[in-house]
């Protein structure tokens, strides 16, 4: 890649505002990101992640604006008054969405070919032959066996791991420069989350593809992460790279959730156990898998900068 | 799939013969004598009345009349009325023909009227359309269907002369006339249907669009237009399928008050008519009818369903 | 604008006359009016109801016929005669007189025709106005020559010929054998009315066609007889269920004319291109009383109800005005209606009031049975109610459906009170009979009442007709039986182009006098 467009963030989000009529929801909030990076971006539950996902693909729900700041896409600005076809034509080709409920975020009424051809007719013009080949490279890269077969069927004969992995491809297809990845995984269950991660970030490197991984649960997300967010009601409290996050909170990865050394892991070096943070107790040491989902339960996790 | 329609249609056998026995005992308990009923209230003497209650095999003890009906029933003859003295088999199906044609003409037009504007009012959610569009969806049923119709007809017939008032022309005989004959009770029939369906499709819309697959198709980059008929309708359309499977069952028994309004020779009519005057061949030949066209609607609107929602497996 | 619609609709029909086939040419006139339920049949005296009646009177007749004052009158028959002991009744038969077929008709297909109805082997109610079981018993019924048709009675009945006109029997209508097939089966009426069978469409509508060659009567129409000179080539009656219904296709000009509710009568009358017809008939409204019910087996308290009731209140309410109270069972155009059967108990609640303090009546609960059918029944029973709690009655409406209510009036039981209405009865013994006699039904069940009936149908005498009625009439206003409320008004709402509608007391349309104006 060129050094300039190593420096043209591919994401540039400034001072932006986001409200529900009066109600802020997301305050003031920046950053960057640059192309093919992938950035962690945690919070407790109504924190207002999905929010600023949504914001970046032009797709607040009905009644939610951005009040303020700017969004730049490639350099170009999402949040002007630029025509709804731009904004439209950009999404799905240049930056995809992948949601937490792999059940709900495929349309059960549509064979699985169907729904990952269509975003392709819209913004291509490749035969149809060539965008089924693509999608059952796609499925290839995925790692999903007998791919062809799976074209023709339908969301609800696929266990969550297998849908989830099936919208990445589905996503991915079009290979955009941007993947918003909102809580992927959570609906999934340990093992299955880390495999899903795994192909995720694996297909989004091979495709140099930037990725906003949206998450409550900094332990699982980390590891994949150069870069993490921490927003806290509408605020970004802490961002800074996944190191530096990590131990201001007191926070290590456990070992079962390292991705696999081939996509290099920003945090490979640091194993340990997890140290969970709790305001009434301080920190403690835990016994592994369990504590780490309760870890960001803790209300402040900056205090915990102060433990030992 | 055959081998499912084959199973629900045997299933229903033993239904049909409780649904019988229930008919029966149900129609004879009715008050009233048809005998009496078609003497119109003067009897001038007992000897006439016994006369026509053994030619109507009235005279029978309970138990013989409903072992001969069944008997003749499975035997596929459903007597003749006693009104009119027509096969009640041919009478049946000519009257169905009347009713099914002006109930699938109203349903079509309904459902090309009610889809579009439910999906409209749920996409432009809490607009002006919305408001309108639920606004006339109220005022419509809000409106007695007797009334409307009338009013169809005093408007379209007697003011402005443009369409007949009475009578009824077969479309198998003259389409272009009996078309003429249908736009009335097609368009009061399919007015009070758009008023449920639009309802119906606008409130199942409205929960689709919040799904995260609605979003996601945005996300893809699809035209509203698309997101629309390929994601919102086939998912929202479903409960409004099993609302158009109820009435379209309903609508099929007949549309009483729509064949009595346009004059319609329809099965509705003919039911009403039967219980009248207590013509208990006839009454009883249409309820089991009825009967039979809820059971087929039902597997025809479970099949289509199958169709909108592939996780409904026939079996 | 009006005038547009018209030309329209012209062209549609000819249109549709035109690709019909059997329906006549161009520039035949068509009269379109309505019945509220299809035909039961084409086989007169055996599939018929009231509606079926009055279709096929256009196309049959018999012997003898109502003329408008209910006398009786000879209509197939040139003339007839009583013999001295009044059991033999001799008709001549009228010559040349064609059926629908071409046929010329004589003695011998009135015999075939008699023999149909009223023979053993008839399906007919009405051979149980002729076989004994209803007084009337024939012992014989022969052709004697080709013009000459002879009636035996076992005894006299002065009532026989006006049985022998009833409608129900199509007038013991005279037909031409091959009305019915080789096998017995029936096929079509071959009769010798005005009007012969044209396009029956089951459950739509039943056309007759003008019989070309029709030998009419001299003279002018009179009631069901006298001179028929039918012009309209086609009537129609369309198959209307709803009233409404035929009053908005009257004012689209898709109905010509059409039996109307009072409502739209007062509505349509000062409408232009639209007349109106008000008639009173012998349909007879009145309230029957269960004499046999605890509370009503006293007369005080029947007597009580009908001061109570003012008939000429509730039969201007239910006629819009047009029409007034006549409690008497005698219909007003009867030969038989004098001053004697104008009387009745007038309204008056102090007297009813003291009619019901003398028989200790003690707020003991009065239900008047009533149902929601054409024919204000409901109405009428809503208002009496109204009119006895006035006069301190605790009087309840029960609302059934016909059906039901047909059931307590059968079974005389189950009811105390209820408004119900009789068809005309054209003879002024048979206005009582209708009510009067030992059957379950009758709410008149009083020997000396059953005997003077009974009188009434025999005697031949006029004179002492008119004696016994009155006497009857007298005693049927001190026991009170029934509240005679009054004789029904019928309306027609007809389109300016009918000429020559007359109603008359039976109520039956008369189309061989109607003309389509140009
Ligand atoms: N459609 C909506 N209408 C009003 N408020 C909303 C809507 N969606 C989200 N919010 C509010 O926005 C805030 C942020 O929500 P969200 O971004 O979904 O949180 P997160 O994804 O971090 O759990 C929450 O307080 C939530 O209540
Ligand atoms: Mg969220």
């Amino acid at each position: 890649m060129a050094e300039s467009t190593e420096h043209t963030p591919v994401l540039s989000v400034d001072d932006l505002e986001i409200s529900f009529g009066a109600r802020p929801v997301v305050k003031g909030v920046s950053f960057q990101l640059a192309p093919g990076e992938i950035m962690a971006l945690v919070g407790e539950s109504g924190s207002g992640k999905s929010m600023l996902g949504r914001a970046i693909m032009g797709l607040l729900p009905g009644g939610g604006a951005v009040t303020r700041g700017r969004i730049l896409f490639q350099n170009q600005e999402v949040t002007s008054q630029g025509s709804q076809e731009e904004l439209r034509l950009m999404r799905g080709r240049q930056v995809g969405l992948i949601f937490q409920e792999p059940l709900s975020s495929l349309n059960p009424s549509m064979r699985i070919g169907e729904q990952m051809y269509e975003a392709m007719r819209e913004h291509t013009d490749l035969t149809e032959a060539q965008i089924r080949e693509r999608a059952l490279e796609m499925l290839r890269q995925v790692k999903l066996r007998n791919p062809e077969a799976l074209l023709k069927r339908y969301p609800h004969e696929f266990s969550g791991g297998m849908r989830q992995r099936i919208m990445i491809a589905s996503v991915m297809m079009l290979k955009p420069a941007l993947l918003i990845a909102d809580e992927p995984t959570t609906a999934l269950d340990a093992v299955v989350q880390k495999e899903v991660l795994d192909i995720m970030a694996e297909v989004a490197r091979a495709n140099g593809t930037a990725v906003i991984l949206i998450s409550h649960d900094l332990a699982v997300v980390a590891a994949y992460a150069a870069r993490i967010a921490v927003m806290e009601r509408g605020i970004l409290v802490e961002a800074g790279t996944t190191q530096s996050v990590l131990a201001r909170l007191c926070t290590t990865i456990p070992a079962d959730f390292l991705p696999p050394r081939s996509l290099g892991s920003p945090v490979r070096s640091k194993v340990r156990k997890v140290l969970p943070c709790l305001p009434s107790r301080g920190c403690g040491w835990s016994s592994g898998k369990s504590a780490s989902s309760a870890l960001w339960q803790t209300r402040r996790p900056m205090r915990c900068a102060m433990c030992p | 799939m055959p081998i499912f329609v084959l199973k629900r249609v045997l299933m229903s056998i033993p239904t049909f013969v409780i649904v019988a026995v229930i008919i029966f005992a149900l129609v004879r308990a009715l008050p009233g004598d048809p005998a009496l009923m078609m003497l119109g209230g003067n009897i001038d003497d007992e000897a006439t009345l016994e006369q026509m209650r053994s030619q109507l095999g009235l005279d029978q003890p309970m138990p013989v009349q409903f072992i001969v009906w069944l008997r003749e029933v499975f035997s596929g003859n459903l007597g003749t009325s006693i009104m009119t003295g027509q096969e009640v088999g041919s009478l049946l199906w000519q009257r169905f023909g009347v009713t099914a044609t002006v109930v699938l003409l109203a349903m079509g037009s309904a459902l090309l009227v009610s889809i579009p504007a439910g999906l409209l009012a749920a996409h432009r959610h809490n607009s002006r359309t919305d408001y309108a569009i639920v606004f006339l969806t109220i005022l419509k049923l809000s409106m007695p269907s007797f009334w409307v119709g009338l009013m169809l007809l005093v408007l379209f017939g007697a003011i402005l002369g443009w369409l007949p008032t009475v009578g009824f022309v077969s479309i198998s005989d003259d389409l272009g006339r009996g078309m003429l004959y249908l736009i009335l009770p097609v368009t009061s029939l399919a007015l009070s249907e758009i008023a449920v369906l639009t309802r119906m499709m606008r409130a199942g819309s409205l929960e689709i669009m919040g799904r995260d697959y609605i979003t996601h198709a945005r996300a893809k980059g699809l035209p509203e237009r698309k997101v629309l008929w390929r994601h919102v309708f086939p998912n929202a359309f479903a409960p409004t399928l099993t609302m158009v499977g109820v009435m379209l069952a309903g609508l099929l028994a007949g549309a009483a008050v729509t064949e009595t309004v346009f004059t319609l020779p329809g099965l509705g009519k003919l039911l009403v008519d039967s219980i009248y005057a207590r013509d208990y061949p006839v009454l009883q030949g249409a309820l089991l009818f009825i009967a039979a066209v809820y059971v087929l609607t039902n597997l025809l609107v479970d099949i289509a369903y199958s169709f909108f929602d592939p996780r409904v497996r026939l079996s | 604008m009006r005038q547009r619609t018209t030309n329209f609709r012209s062209i549609a029909l000819a249109a549709a006359v035109g690709l019909g086939g059997v329906a006549p040419a161009m520039a035949d006139s068509m009269v379109r009016t309505s019945l509220n339920a299809d035909i039961r049949g084409t086989n007169p005296g055996v599939t018929r109801d009231g509606n079926t009646d009055e279709v096929h009177g256009h196309m049959i007749e018999g012997l003898v016929t109502y003329a408008s004052d209910f006398s009786i009158i000879p209509m197939l028959a040139e003339s007839y005669e009583i013999s001295e002991d009044g059991r033999t009744y001799t008709f001549k038969l009228r010559k040349g007189v064609k059926f629908h077929n071409g046929e010329e008709m004589t003695a011998s297909d009135v015999e075939w025709s008699w023999n149909r109805l009223a023979g053993e082997a008839s399906e007919s109610h009405c051979k149980n106005f002729f076989n004994g079981e209803n007084n009337i018993k024939v012992t014989s019924a022969k052709a004697q020559a080709d013009d000459t048709f002879v009636i035996t009675l076992a005894e006299p009945y002065a009532v026989f010929l006006a049985t022998m006109a009833r409608f129900d029997c199509g007038s013991m209508a005279v037909l031409h054998p091959d009305s019915v097939n080789a096998d017995g089966s029936w096929n079509k009426p071959i009769g010798t009315g005005p009007y012969m069978m044209g396009d029956h469409a089951p459950g739509r509508y039943v056309e007759l066609n003008r019989f070309e060659d029709y030998s009419s009567r001299d003279g002018a129409p009179d009631g069901y007889g006298g001179g028929k000179n039918p012009t309209v080539d086609v009537l129609r009656w369309e198959i209307v269920g709803e009233g409404a219904v035929s009053k908005t296709a009257l004012l689209a000009g898709d109905l010509d004319l059409v039996d109307i509710d009072a409502m739209t009568a007062a509505e349509l009358k000062d409408q232009p291109n639209f007349s109106v017809d008000a008639a009173e008939s012998a349909v007879w409204d009145t309230y029957l009383l269960n004499s046999d019910d605890p509370v009503l087996s006293d007369v005080r308290i029947r007597r009580a109800m009908a001061h109570a009731i003012d008939p000429q209140r509730i039969m201007a309410a239910i006629t819009e005005g047009f029409g007034k109270a006549s409690p008497s069972p005698v219909p007003p155009m009867s030969a038989n209606y004098t001053d004697v059967q104008a009387k009745y108990l007038t309204y008056d609640v102090e007297k009813a009031k003291a009619l019901l303090e003398e028989a200790g009546y003690n707020g003991e609960e009065i239900t008047i049975l009533a149902t929601r059918r054409n024919g204000a029944y409901y109405e009428r029973a809503l208002m009496a109610q109204a009119m006895m709690m006035d006069a301190g009655i605790n009087a309840r409406l029960e609302v059934v459906e016909w059906g039901s209510q047909l059931e307590a009036y059968r079974n005389g039981s189950g009811y105390q009170m209820q408004s119900f209405t009789f068809s005309p009865r054209l003879h002024a013994g048979l206005s009582f009979e209708m009510f009067t006699g030992d059957a379950d039904r009758k709410a008149w069940k009083n020997p000396d009442a059953v005997a003077m009936m009974n009188e009434s149908l025999r005697t031949g005498d006029p004179e002492e007709l008119q004696a016994i009625i009155d006497r009857l009439h007298e005693a049927f206003i001190a026991e009170v039986p029934a509240i005679g409320l009054g004789h029904r008004t019928l309306f027609t709402g007809m389109s300016s182009k009918i000429d020559g509608f007359e109603n008359w007391g039976a109520g039956l349309l008369r189309g061989w006098m109607l003309k389509v104006k140009d």
